[in-house]
């Protein structure tokens, strides 16, 4: 089972077979516009479209997409995390059975603190910062 | 025993399903009634789809059914009602807003579970039968 510390979250086996499945999903779509030369589609934020507030999320399909089309500067622009997730994913459904059944560790609080980042990155990029 | 947590690949599949079902209906009728009339319709239509279904005796969409999942209520393990699945139906809004970190926030919750989860007091798991729970599935060996 996936458990959680004060100071480690630790995720197992299942946990990783779901977020291998994400990751491929992810790479399908922003792989997927390249199959005929587009750019996607770039999907609008509700809070954003509602408030004017960006998420921590936002600019993440973009980003996604533009390293996937090798356009870093593009990448890191809309949101920094994107390149990041790529690299995730590539490494992720690279992995073995044996390194996924014994599963990954990471300290717990380094989500949050990415969370925290991506959405202040955010906030800066549409000057609410 | 605790039911087994649903996988996310099990609930993304059931959503697409209950979003084809709930897509078809909401095309038929903006033919019929007009985009704005139908979006209307159409949003009461999901709400009663989903707490219907959800909040009933099997705590299952035709998505969930077709994927063998279900929703429970989390302290219990038992049909989650027609209240909590208000409560669900209210929070996916909330799961949505922020470009669905809600519905991605399973994928590294403890419990597997998504913002509109965690408000109604619910969890998704795999649906066993009487049979299973008793140990004669032959799958079992």
């Amino acid at each position: 089972m996936h458990t959680a510390s004060r100071s480690r979250l630790v995720l197992d086996a299942d946990h990783l077979r779901d977020l291998r499945i994400g990751a491929g999903l992810m790479l399908a779509a922003a792989v997927g516009p390249l199959l005929n030369h587009g750019r996607g589609v770039g999907l609008p934020c509700p809070l954003r479209a509602l408030t004017g507030v960006p998420c921590p999320l936002c600019g993440l399909s973009t980003s996604v997409t533009a390293t996937a089309h090798l356009d870093l500067h593009g990448a890191l622009a809309a949101n920094p995390m994107g390149l990041v997730a790529v690299l995730g994913a590539v490494a992720l459904l690279a992995t073995t059975p044996r390194a996924r059944q014994r599963g990954l560790a990471m300290p717990a609080w380094l989500p949050w603190l990415a969370l925290a980042a991506m959405w202040a990155f955010e906030l800066h990029r549409f000057k609410w910062l | 025993v605790s039911p087994s947590r649903a996988g996310f690949g099990a609930r993304l599949i059931a959503l697409v399903i209950d979003g084809l079902v709930l897509s078809l209906a909401s095309g038929a009728l903006a033919l019929a009634l007009g985009p704005v009339r139908a979006f209307a319709v159409v949003q009461l239509g999901a709400l009663a789809y989903f707490v219907g279904f959800e909040g009933g005796p099997t705590g299952q969409t035709p998505g969930k059914r077709v994927m063998g999942i279900k929703v429970v209520a989390a302290d219990a393990h038992e049909p989650a009602g027609y209240g909590k699945a208000l409560i669900r139906w209210v929070g996916r809004f909330l799961s949505a807003l922020p470009c669905g970190l809600g519905y991605v926030w399973a994928l590294f919750d403890q419990d597997g579970r998504t913002w509109h989860d965690m408000l109604a007091e619910t969890e998704v798991v795999a649906a066993t039968t009487a049979s299973d729970d008793l140990g004669l599935n032959p799958a079992d060996g």
